[in-house]
């Protein structure tokens, strides 16, 4: 790793100097962003064969589920999602910009740094260290490093806005600019901890406040981080993809304003029905229901922006993935907004729904458009044409495939479970045992593991391409281009 | 209302939610009606920015029925935050908690089931055995309360919680000792022999306790050691006390295991038994119920079928 540091830093350094647009970090984090998404889905395959064989973590803490869940979550969050959003942010906001990347050194140190994060702190989680809460368990060494890397990933990113060339700020960079702030006042807030020793400490926040504050955090890392940092990545490269202008710039701005407004209040809708006070739920409720009006303006401007240009969807798979990302985020703000209204949640909460739910998020919005984004970058980073475009293609089916066998499924699990817990026999008796459910469970968990496994062979056949692709191959220099004298900064 | 914020608190939150809702309504319906982002908009279309190559802005107006659907959620909100509590202390027209919920279901339960559970709570074991699906029914409170300790199939586990399915009754297995144990919980405690009896005798005893279900023969080097100090509470013979919950020795059931090195084990180091209360978990209905089903017939067969 550190050899790879130094290779990477002298090859660049002759580029720090002159004003080209720095590729090479996109490239590599590109390379990083594929190894995690390998990794992290791995894990959640392992663990949900364990769901069907529990025998398969042999009786070992570290192949335990307790222990590989967190390492699949922070897995794909913060390696695959959060290094993709990295190499994209840097791609993006240096071509909007019309200038060069600021601070390159410290961007290295950023891109390095977070890779090294991920592989201790995913080693830290198989040996049992956990501040118990979810998508945060790593434990205050790693939130102290995950803060300074973060603030390192404002500046580079801050810093190239700041020296930008064109005045105006492209649709993009606010939601990439919007998730690096957010992302660092929730982060930093909810890790407020009291360290005991190197692998525990104790929230600094009691009972049913750390919930709202876990939850504040947990619900905005999915607003900002899995929503509105891949809404960056989409408004670029949907329109670079489709070659036609955003269909509606004004309705991108009204749905960036409305979006950071509601999102941050929408947290406590993990909490209906808990020991918190029904105003808070409430308030988190009818903010989460509004939320789906800028979540659709989002996907109407996307799909009236590929209009029109239907027919490249025969010829790019890149584009492929990213119209479908498109359906997917429709459909999962929709299930969202639906699943924190108080009566469907009392059938939907502690069920697999909620995982579909995060699933048919995760799988098919946050992989499908970070694959629609690599499929376009890889062969352009290269000046390259993609090795096979059939195995693209097949990746293509395969992802969606996985996707929806994933979430019907996980549907069909959740609303079972849902109305059997509920359900009363002739004499007020809860008509079915906790356990008997759980064992009926069984087919759904076997469906699910094998959607993943479809899934994730989509993943390495991606990651072949890419090899292929990217093998012997010299980074291409691109350089700004002149900027017209009425929009100069 | 314990969890209703003081007048300060209240008013800040009324405040703060209301002006920053009005904030962000005002802010999207003045882009989306904005004279001067039309203008700017035409103006673009003239003399638009170059993002990157191809990359540039549209000029569509964002769509009417958008601006309905939007302002329809937002109408929803304002019923819904008269209707429900959402604005600090403000309780809501429809006077709704969660507390009043469940009160509510309460209410819905008993008139629906009150008569069926009087009819139960009425009947005699044997009627409640003979019906199948009051059986059926024992048997889901019995997998939800009891069996995380004494097993989804009731035959105890890890050594640790009795069986329920074999004859021996640790605190009896009349009707009446059965509901008082769900009822009450039960606690036994066996003390650590250790440094009260030196390794020899503990050897002999242990010996002895695991032949006793065997058959002992008198004259056992234990015997004189177990009449000693076990047999207050085990009794001379060793069948147990079901007054203090000291278990049946003279048989082969066994709650911590009956290999020797577990009797010794038990003997070293003590042994505490605590089963819960359910009183206030459980209703009378389901007590009688859980009491007819450990009591019923099946249970016999399955002895009988054993031995």
């Amino acid at each position: 790793m550190e050899q790879a540091v130094t290779s990477a830093m002298t090859t660049s350094n002759t580029h720090l100097r002159d004003d080209s647009y720095l590729d090479d970090i996109v490239s590599r984090l590109v390379q990083f962003s594929v190894f995690w998404a390998i990794v992290g889905m791995g894990a959640g395959v392992y663990i949900a064969a364990q769901l069907v064989w529990p025998a398969l973590n042999f009786d070992t803490a570290w192949l335990s589920f307790g222990r590989l869940r967190p390492l699949h979550t922070n897995g794909v969050i913060f390696g695959f999602g959060v290094t993709a959003l990295m190499a994209t942010a840097f791609y993006t906001v240096q071509r909007t910009c019309h200038v060069k990347l600021f601070a390159p050194r410290l961007a290295w140190i950023v891109a390095y740094g977070w890779q090294l994060l991920i592989v201790l702190g995913g080693l830290s989680l198989l040996a049992g260290w956990t501040s118990s809460k979810e998508y945060a368990e790593l434990e205050w060494p790693f939130d102290i490093a995950i803060t300074l890397l973060w603030v390192g990933f404002g500046i580079v990113f801050f810093g190239t806005i700041a020296k930008r060339k064109i005045k105006p700020i492209y649709i993009s960079n606010w939601f990439y600019g919007g998730l690096i702030i957010v992302i660092a006042m929730l982060h930093i807030f909810n890790n407020l901890a009291i360290p005991v020793t190197l692998d525990k400490s104790y929230s600094l926040y009691a009972g049913a406040q750390d919930a709202v504050v876990q939850w504040w955090y947990g619900h905005n890392a999915v607003g900002f981080l899995l929503t509105g940092g891949f809404l960056g990545m989409l408004y670029y490269f949907l329109p670079k993809q489709a070659e036609r202008p955003i269909w509606s710039y004004r309705l991108s701005i009204i749905s960036f304003w409305a979006f950071t407004y509601l999102y941050i209040w929408a947290g406590p809708h993990h909490l209906h029905y808990n020991a918190i006070p029904e105003w808070v739920q409430s308030l988190g409720m009818v903010m989460s229901v509004i939320l789906l009006a800028p979540s659709w303006a989002t996907m109407i401007n996307g799909v009236m922006t590929v209009s029109g240009a239907w027919q490249k969807l025969k010829t790019d798979p890149a584009m492929k993935f990213t119209v479908l990302a498109l359906a997917f985020y429709g459909l999962a703000t929709f299930e969202g907004s639906m699943m924190a209204v108080r009566s469907v949640n009392v059938v939907s909460h502690f069920t697999d729904w909620t995982v579909g739910h995060v699933h048919s998020g995760a799988l098919g919005w946050n992989a499908m458009i970070t694959y629609g984004a690599f499929y376009f970058l890889v062969p352009r980073l290269v000046n390259r044409p993609l090795y096979s475009t059939r195995l693209a293609n097949a990746h293509f089916w395969l992802a969606l495939a996985g996707t929806m066998l994933y979430i019907m499924a996980m549907w069909a699990a959740g609303v079972s479970q849902g109305l059997l817990w509920l359900s009363m026999d002739e004499i007020g008796e809860l008509q079915y045992g906790f356990v008997d459910i759980m064992a009926s469970m069984t087919s759904y968990y076997g469906l699910r593991f094998i959607a993943g496994f479809i899934f994730l062979v989509g993943a390495v056949m991606m990651a072949y391409n890419f090899y292929m692709t990217m093998r012997s191959t010299e980074a291409v220099r691109v350089r700004p281009p002149q900027v017209d004298p009425a929009y100069q900064a | 209302m314990a969890n209703m914020p003081n007048d300060f608190w209240s008013g800040w939150i009324i405040v703060l939610t209301v002006f920053s809702f009005v904030v962000m309504t005002w802010s999207i319906f003045s882009i989306y009606f904005s004279r001067k982002a039309k203008a700017a908009d035409k103006a673009l279309q003239e003399n638009e920015p170059v993002w990157d190559e191809t990359l540039r802005e549209g000029h569509a107006a964002p769509p009417m029925w958008w601006f309905w659907f939007i302002l329809g959620t937002c109408v929803f909100t304002v019923v819904y935050l008269m209707m429900y509590p959402g604005l600090g202390k403000y309780k809501g027209a429809m006077e709704w908690s969660q507390d009043s919920r469940v009160e509510s279901k309460y209410a819905n339960f008993e008139e629906r089931f009150a008569d069926v559970r009087e009819t139960i709570a009425a009947s005699t074991l044997s009627e409640l055995q003979a019906n199948e699906r009051h059986m059926l029914a024992a048997e889901g409170i019995f997998s939800r309360n009891c069996a995380m300790c004494h097993g989804e199939d009731a035959a105890g586990q890890a050594a640790l919680f009795p069986n329920l399915m074999d004859s021996e009754w640790q605190w009896g297995g009349s009707a009446e000792a059965i509901e008082k144990t769900i009822r009450e919980g039960r606690t036994a405690n066996m003390i650590a022999w250790r440094g009260v009896l030196n390794a020899e005798s503990i050897d002999q005893v242990a010996n002895y306790v695991a032949s006793m279900g065997k058959g002992a023969t008198h004259g056992h080097p234990g015997e004189a050691t177990f009449g000693q100090y076990c047999a207050s509470c085990h009794g001379a013979d060793g069948r147990g006390n079901e007054m203090l919950g000291a278990p049946n020795l003279a048989n082969e059931e066994w709650l911590y295991g009956g290999d020797l090195n577990a009797i010794k084990t038990t003997i070293v180091r003590g042994r505490n038994g605590e089963m819960p209360a359910f009183n206030d978990r459980l209703d009378d209905v389901q007590i009688k119920l859980l009491v007819a089903w450990l009591t019923r017939d099946l249970m016999l067969d399955t002895q009988v079928a054993k031995h």
